[in-house]
């Protein structure tokens, strides 16, 4: 009795492994004809990160269904889930191979870089002339170049503003009573005599500057994997920074402003940044803007509140760093769900209703360009319209800047194009990643406490430097270098 | 005892049916009660026991986990050749233990206390107050943390200290107060709570002990010598047993989440569930492999602990206390 | 006063230290729960705010109709995994005290094995989605919860140490069965284990949300802790992401902490008004030190 009772759990768990193994494969069918209406109808599961789901989504999905099966004869079905549940549960639905269609991911969703490697989402490379054809127009192929992996494209980017810029954002009106003109202060050194001032007279507030948000004199550098895309040191070859002059300044000033009381002293743990410039008690911060970031961060503040930028504007270079939208490799028919992601970034029709819902029910329309919605309609993703797909196509608001998609296209176009945005180092060996995580391990550990200036520069960066060496920083930075290189040579020959 | 047992067997005996099912009826009928948990078991705990080999493999979602490479012993490495791992173990080994040790004599030593209160009101009270903390969670804790220990305006910067002459101190970036405070918030979140199994086994002595007890003219301290502490001996081996074998483990909360994750505590705060979420799998999900490693390290060096613990406490109490 | 009394006021007097120590913080979360977001912005958190405000509670109970079924459903999933959970650890943990019993031995380890080993996060999820099709059903909230082994190691020893052996034989001579025995004996006499093992499995199926994280995704089968929790998890997720505050814009849209320490209570209360039905259990027996001479 008792073998057989240990017969049948060995059975039931071998069965269920079998089960486990075999789920991951699925088999590639051929695609359907790119240009011919399909006969059989097809759903497509797509989920998004949406921390509230409207209540009218069904009416929505309607509509769009509707003109989605007399197109290209498929139909939506919209899962909406809050960000902390997308991620947990679609990351698992990935792990297992679960069946869905179509979802939102980014560096820090879902892992874009490393899933796409395990050949989790499907391969649109092959397909931007065909199935993609004019959402590969609409985002411009250059567009696409910076979120390969490997040389492949796994899922399609989100054509919005894809720079940035570190500037600051700041209390208009007391700028305006001290004649402060923010844009000249380029450096945390030059705005220095101006923050002593402004602690010394503007009792109304509490901080100058809070970096709690991690806006410090650090990010006056945007080196990516140690590479300078600015200029500001040797093109195209990695560097030290933690052991330059240029990174001890940064520290160096760091706490000579936490020293002065210029910043907050619970900088290293405070998470009430924006409540308190939401309530007129800091002055300044240095942060990622862009036109309309100010009024973005405290829509309904009794303070007056602007941004300008004052640092060089970077193309946001990491692949997936923007979100994007990827077809899982688990998709019964890709081809029918990239012909559903060709119409969402190229047909205005089919965007500006899943962002604002129907015409005449969830919102009114203003002239071609502008709507006005309908207040508690129950249907609007439009606070979602980065995370689903090319902004460019949108119905503006009609309290928003009529200029604004023009703006950000502006922006795009002055950003510093440098071989290195589009850079992801390969995948290392074991030996190296031991490495890898060892270094970022101490990183993890040290620069936090550095660049917010919350302790002494000595001994915690010597402790840090010694730290990184004997992790074998020098290896890591040697082994980026010889990959950047060759990562270069394929860019070359393009 | 022995002869009524034998009067059983020769019930039995006298009696046997031939039929194969007839004569195990009593086994079978308490195989019916083993029956629905150890299903749920099954279902629950031993059907995903195959996913301990993700350990030993390279992970990749499109060749299911029997389809992966193997990698060996790979994912194994990167926990012990890391240049941390001795202050982590030393962390996770430490902590455990006093919290083990420690938090079993708070527990009993809070129950007694409860229960000798003379009046049954207030006893009720105190444990509904005591088992409060239980409730509140990490999170909501490290709100307050962060309210009591501010640098700037936080309670003992501003009150306490200058009231008692101190000078205030960065808590957040000094790491010598913390082993103190992490094992204070551990058991004052969970004390109360792990108390009510002891609370029980003191509900559940027979009063008649007692009665005798006092009537020999035994004082209350000779009572919870005497009868108390004996007859809670055996739950008390018990989960000490059961909690060594968590003995690589931590609470993410506490060591994460109360000291906000500040690196400038780093040395006293990593445990091993903490170092694997942060520097090996940064949380993601790529790194499947080295976190069942580690949890598949845990289960063993578990293993072997409960039992070298449970030989050990069968051979002291002769076999009553032990877990199996 | 006699050296008893004078040792239960010094005892009263330490319990009562305790109880500021226990109860001080959670008063204090309540309170910030009923302060404005003004008040905490500029003061911190205090006992008495600046100024009162009942916005985290509308916050929470802004659909009524959301959370009241959330509710619902945590209830019923609390009764239901509550009563047939004890029926089940209380079996199982009585079959492994016979020791007549041939599997008894086998059983155990059973038992043990699954309170060290488990086979982690991704192979349960096959097994839950693909074999046992429980995604999105109600019992993909009780059953997993229902049976654990440390349960039935306490359930065990309250058997062994409550019931005497003497008692369930004489049963049996009279010609008991073993299911009469554990209804009939068994289970009246281990109240206080009853008691405290049904506790903890009420509180454990009260508190998950880790289960309707990964398997509910229909907004109509969220319990309350979920319901509550999925906003922390996606307050931790814009923290952690600097990308996605950035792009998100909801670092203004999300609650205030007065809102997320209303949350506490919202969950807390039930389970405090029901707390002492369980202790009269437990405690029903005698005081310690109280019997007199």
């Amino acid at each position: 009795m008792r073998k057989r009772l240990l017969g049948l759990v060995i059975t039931a768990v071998l069965s269920v492994s079998m089960l486990a193994g075999c789920s991951g494969n699925g088999t590639v069918a051929k695609l359907e004809d790119p240009n011919e209406y399909p006969k059989d109808t097809y759903e497509i599961q797509w989920y998004l990160p949406i921390e509230n789901t409207p209540s009218d989504l069904e009416s929505v999905e309607a509509e769009l269904n509707k003109y989605l099966t007399e197109k290209i004869n498929a139909t939506v079905n919209i899962n909406c889930m809050a960000s902390g549940q997308y991620k947990e549960k679609l990351g698992m639905m990935i792990n297992t191979g679960e069946y869905f269609d179509m979802c939102f991911v980014a560096t820090w969703m879902l892992d874009y870089v490393n899933n796409a490697r395990k050949n989790v989402f499907f391969d649109l490379t092959d397909h931007l002339d065909t199935y993609l054809k004019d959402a590969t127009e609409a985002i411009g192929k250059e567009n696409l170049e910076m979120q390969r992996v490997d040389g492949r494209l796994k899922a399609l980017p989100v054509y919005k503003e894809m720079a940035s810029q570190y500037g600051w954002v700041y209390r208009k009106d007391i700028a305006d009573k001290y004649g402060i003109d923010m844009s000249q202060y380029k450096t945390f050194e030059e705005f220095m005599p101006v923050a002593e001032m402004l602690k010394e007279k503007e009792k109304s507030i509490e901080y100058v500057v809070d970096w709690s948000n991690l806006g410090t004199p650090y990010n006056l550098y945007g080196l990516i994997y140690n590479i300078d895309p600015s200029g500001t040191f040797e093109p195209n070859k990695v560097i030290n920074f933690y052991k330059t002059d240029e990174f001890k300044q940064v520290i160096t000033i760091a706490r000579e402003y936490y020293q002065k009381g210029l910043v907050r002293p619970d900088v290293l743990t405070a998470t009430d940044d924006i409540a308190k410039m939401d309530a007129g008690k800091t002055f300044a911060m240095y942060n990622l803007v862009k036109p309309g970031k100010a009024k973005e961060m405290f829509p309904n503040s009794q303070y007056d509140f602007a941004e300008v930028g004052t640092a060089n504007i970077y193309l946001d270079h990491m692949a997936g760093a923007q979100s994007m939208q990827a077809i899982s490799a688990t998709s019964k028919n890709p081809a029918r769900v990239m012909k559903f992601m060709n119409l969402l970034n190229s047909d205005p029709y089919v965007k500006n209703l899943v962002i604002h819902g129907i015409e005449g029910k969830h919102y009114e329309k203003i002239d071609d360009k502008t709507i006005k919605q309908i207040p508690n309609s129950g249907y609007s993703l439009y606070d979602n319209t980065w995370a689903i797909g090319n902004v460019f196509l949108d119905y503006l608001k009609d309290d928003e800047n009529p200029d604004k998609l023009e703006i950000l296209k502006t922006l795009n176009a002055n950003a510093i194009h440098a071989p290195v945005q589009g850079y992801v180092p390969s995948e290392m060996d074991n030996k190296m990643k031991q490495i890898d995580l060892d270094c970022s391990a101490a990183v993890d550990k040290y620069r936090k406490q550095l660049i917010t200036g919350a302790v002494d520069t000595e001994p915690t960066y010597s402790e840090f430097i010694s730290t990184l060496d004997k992790c074998g920083y020098d290896k890591y930075l040697e082994w980026i270098q010889n990959d950047y290189d060759a990562y270069l040579k394929t860019v070359e020959n393009k | 005892m022995n002869q009524l047992k034998k009067t059983i067997d020769t019930k039995e005996g006298v009696s046997r049916p031939k039929n194969w099912l007839k004569r195990n009826k009593a086994q079978f009928e308490i195989l019916g009660m083993s029956l629905p948990g150890a299903i749920l078991l099954l279902l629950f705990c031993y059907l995903p026991m195959f996913g301990i080999i993700l350990a030993f493999k390279d992970y990749s979602p499109r060749d299911g986990i029997l389809g992966s490479a193997w990698a060996g012993l790979s994912n194994f490495s990167y926990l012990f050749k890391s240049n941390d791992i001795f202050i982590v173990l030393r962390n996770t080994i430490g902590y455990n233990l006093v919290f083990i040790l420690l938090g079993s004599v708070l527990n009993v030593s809070l129950a007694l206390a409860v229960t000798s209160v003379r009046q049954k009101m207030a006893s009720k009270f105190y444990q509904t107050v005591y088992i409060m903390p239980y409730f509140l969670s990490w999170v909501i804790i490290s709100y307050l943390g962060l309210a009591l220990m501010n640098v700037s305006n936080g309670f003992f910067n501003q009150s306490l200290l200058p009231a008692m002459g101190l000078n205030p101190i960065d808590w957040y970036t000094n790491p010598k107060p913390w082993p103190f405070i992490l094992t204070f918030a551990n058991f004052w979140k969970w004390t109360g709570y792990s108390s009510i199994i002891y609370i029980a086994a003191i509900a559940g002595i027979d009063p008649t002990y007692y009665e005798a007890a006092t009537i020999d003219g035994a004082t209350g301290w000779q009572k919870i010598w005497h009868i108390t502490l004996p007859n809670l001996r055996t739950i008390f081996c018990i989960s000490l047993i059961t909690q060594v074998g968590g003995i690589l483990g931590g609470d993410m909360g506490l060591f994460y989440q109360l000291p906000l994750d500040s690196g400038a505590l780093a040395d006293v705060t990593t445990t091993i569930p903490v170092y694997v979420f942060k520097n090996l799998t940064k949380g993601s999900a790529s790194s499947l492999g080295i976190s069942s490693a580690t949890a598949f390290i845990q289960s063993v060096v578990g293993c072997i602990l409960v039992i070298t613990v449970n030989k050990v406490v069968d051979k002291i109490s002769s076999g009553e206390s032990a877990l199996f | 006063m006699t050296a008893g009394r004078k040792m239960n006021l010094i005892l009263n007097i330490i319990l009562l230290l305790l109880v500021a120590l226990c109860i001080f913080p959670v008063l204090l979360t309540l309170i910030i729960s009923f302060s404005s977001s003004e008040s905490i912005t500029e003061v911190g958190y205090a006992l008495i705010p600046k100024s009162w405000s009942l916005d985290a509670y509308k916050y929470i109970f802004a659909d009524p109709l959301v959370i009241g079924r959330a509710y619902g459903i945590t209830i019923f999933n609390a009764v239901a995994g509550t009563v047939i959970g004890i029926f089940v650890v209380s079996l199982y943990a009585y079959s492994l005290t016979i020791e007549r019993y041939k599997f008894r031995k086998f059983f155990t380890y059973f038992m043990l094995v699954t309170m060290l080993f488990n086979g982690g996060m991704v192979a349960s999820y096959i097994v839950n989605i693909q074999v046992l099709h429980l995604g999105n059903t109600i019992w993909i909230m009780i059953l997993p919860l229902l049976f654990n082994a440390w349960n039935v190691v306490i359930m065990r020893t309250f058997i062994q140490t409550s019931v005497p052996k003497a008692v369930i034989e004489s049963a049996k001579i009279d010609g008991a069965t073993e299911w009469r025995v554990f209804f009939k004996i068994v289970m009246p006499m281990s109240v206080p284990g009853i008691a405290s093992v049904s506790f903890f499995i009420l509180l454990a199926i009260w508190n998950d949300w880790n289960l309707p994280l990964l398997y509910i995704t229909n907004d109509k089968l969220y319990n309350l802790q979920f319901l509550l929790q999925r906003i922390m998890k996606s307050i931790e997720i814009i923290k952690n992401n600097p990308e996605y505050a950035q792009a998100a814009k909801t670092m203004t849209a999300i609650p205030t902490e007065s809102a997320r320490m209303a949350l506490c209570f919202v969950a807390l209360g039930p389970i405090l008004i029901a707390y002492p039905f369980f202790q009269k259990y437990f405690i029903q027996g005698i005081t310690v030190g109280s019997v007199k001479g």
